[in-house]
């Protein structure tokens, strides 16, 4: 029995998302899913339940597509360094070995550059303007204010054990998601500055003044919550 | 040794009770902001004015509140026990508390204290308290227990000293004028909500309940860190934008959540990470007796 071109398909596909995938097979999916948005779909749904299988956060199906497009951008420049760079070390490396490395090279680059991609579409808030995301999604688990264990430190006798937190302000990472029966999906991660949408941004200042009022008076800051609202229109009376 | 428990409640108190006039930055990411605060008390009644230095001309006037007024959050800060389903909530079933010895900051003496989260659904904090005054001088939001995501710091403060009514008055155009009288003074909101949040952070409790041209309003605390849901039924669900925003520790989650005939436009803005907004928005339904 043969297969036909989509189960072929959606074969390299599964291989992909177990990593087991070739060069090849994920230059075609990567093509494939131009034209055929069900390969794209059914990426999204294999990624998905890994996702919740490995307990981590999920991303909506237009997120996943700028991340292919990105990361198909992002094959062909690196091939061409990576043969850049080999050929420069050692000119007379053999073209065979030229080639089994940079098939090795690439590969694994192509299948770490799709996953950070997508790790880093994940985390997207605020990369723009706060420095440190990446490092951080790169060296830390991906969760949240558990990303060190809250058991360990709750152990740690006072005063010891406990590092101080880091003077500088970092950017921040989102958090793991739980797998849970009303799924809220978000298709639209932003940085509150970056939102071009003029309605939109109106309504998050006045809901951000709203909720600094609030704020200030159930929290530890007194008035100072509201040195987060950043913009505010002239005319505004918030109640 | 200043206990845990004493630096918390001193801080909440000086808060309302001080007259105090400084500056403080506000600082996440690469951005830096600063601010002038006064805070004065007459006649038991609280007027405050806190102005952006920099950027965008802002400032917030409020005025109104008795400064014996004692909110959820200010409650739990102070080591109060609310009862909530039937169980009691306190802010030490929320945090681990370190006392972390001392700092100078402002050029004044604070006392260090560190709330760690005991889940992963807030922020921890760490708080630096006026030895003289009682006063938070510091505060950083942290994540990991290592990195702060966002901070507030006095740079200068006067306590106790004589402050005109020039100080508490607007300065420019620009500004919004609060009303203090419509803050909660209650341990718990006496207005019923029409919507509930039906998975809660452990420790948060509702702290603030009304309607206004936002639709319904719910603000959530835990003593420390707040979150507030704005719900409104959509009769065009396809104008309301979706997504999510972050400034700082603040979230903003947009979403669309269907209970009910119509469905709900939702926003959380808060203080807490995406993955608990994320988990708070999406059980929401209507409360017992609601629509």
């Amino acid at each position: 029995m043969t297969l036909n071109s989509s189960d072929q398909l959606f074969e390299s596909l599964s291989a992909m998302v177990d990593d087991e995938a070739s060069e090849l097979e994920i230059h075609r999916i990567l093509r494939s899913m131009e034209q055929r948005p069900e390969l794209m779909e059914r990426w999204r749904r294999y990624h998905m339940i890994g996702a919740v299988m490995r307990g981590e956060y999920l991303a909506t199906a237009s997120e996943t597509e700028k991340l292919a497009a990105s990361v198909s951008g992002s094959i062909t420049g690196l091939t061409e360094e990576t043969t850049s760079v080999e050929t420069r070390k050692d000119p007379s490396y053999s073209a065979t070995k030229i080639s089994g490395f940079k098939d090795l090279v690439s590969k694994s680059a192509i299948a770490a550059s799709f996953a950070a991609t997508l790790v880093m579409g994940f985390h997207y808030l605020g990369s723009s303007k706060e420095n440190g995301v990446a490092p951080q999604i790169a060296g830390q688990p991906n969760t949240p204010a558990a990303a060190e264990p809250v058991a360990v430190v709750a152990q740690a006798p006072i005063g010891f054990e406990l590092p101080l937190p880091e003077a500088r302000t970092v950017g921040l990472t989102t958090g793991s998601f739980q797998s849970q029966a009303n799924e809220v999906r978000v298709p639209m991660p932003a940085y509150v500055d970056d939102i071009t949408d003029y309605a939109t941004q109106e309504m998050l200042n006045r809901l951000l003044i709203q909720h600094a009022e609030r704020a200030s008076v159930h929290g530890s800051l007194g008035i100072m919550p509201f040195a987060r609202v950043h913009k505010m229109q002239v005319d505004h009376q918030p109640r | 040794m200043t206990s845990v428990d004493a630096l918390l409640e001193r801080a909440s108190k000086a808060l309302q009770e001080q007259n105090y006039k400084g500056r403080f930055t506000y600082e996440f990411g690469t951005t830096l902001e600063t601010l002038e605060v006064v805070h004065i008390v007459r006649e038991g009644v609280e007027y405050e004015r806190i102005t952006h230095l920099n950027g965008p001309e802002r400032e917030f006037v409020r005025g109104g509140r008795d400064k014996n007024c004692v909110s959820t959050g200010g409650f739990l800060l102070r080591g109060g026990l609310i009862n909530q389903m039937g169980g009691a909530v306190s802010l030490s079933q929320s945090y681990h508390f370190y006392i972390r010895g001392r700092d100078r900051i402002a050029g004044r003496d604070a006392e260090v204290v560190q709330a760690v989260p005991k889940d992963e659904y807030r922020y921890g904090m760490t708080l630096a308290v006026d030895r003289e005054s009682g006063l938070p001088l510091m505060s950083l939001t942290t994540v990991s227990n290592k990195s702060a995501i966002e901070r507030f710091q006095f740079t200068e403060l006067e306590v106790g000293s004589e402050v005109e009514e020039e100080d508490i008055s607007p300065t420019g155009t620009n500004h919004a004028k609060l009303d203090g009288k419509n803050l909660p003074c209650e341990k718990l909101p006496q207005a019923p909500s029409i919507w509930r949040a039906g998975w809660l952070p452990p420790g948060f409790v509702v702290s603030h309940v009304n309607s206004d041209s936002e639709g319904d309003v719910l603000t959530y605390t835990d003593g420390i860190a707040s979150f507030t849901l704005f719900i409104k039924p959509l009769s065009d669900a396809s104008s309301f934008k979706q997504g999510m925003a972050r400034r700082g520790a603040t979230t903003a989650l947009m979403s669309i959540v269907s209970t009910t005939a119509h469905p709900l436009g939702v926003v959380l803005v808060g203080e807490v990470p995406f993955a608990t907004a994320q988990q708070v928005v999406s059980s929401i339904s209507p409360a017992a007796g609601g629509r």
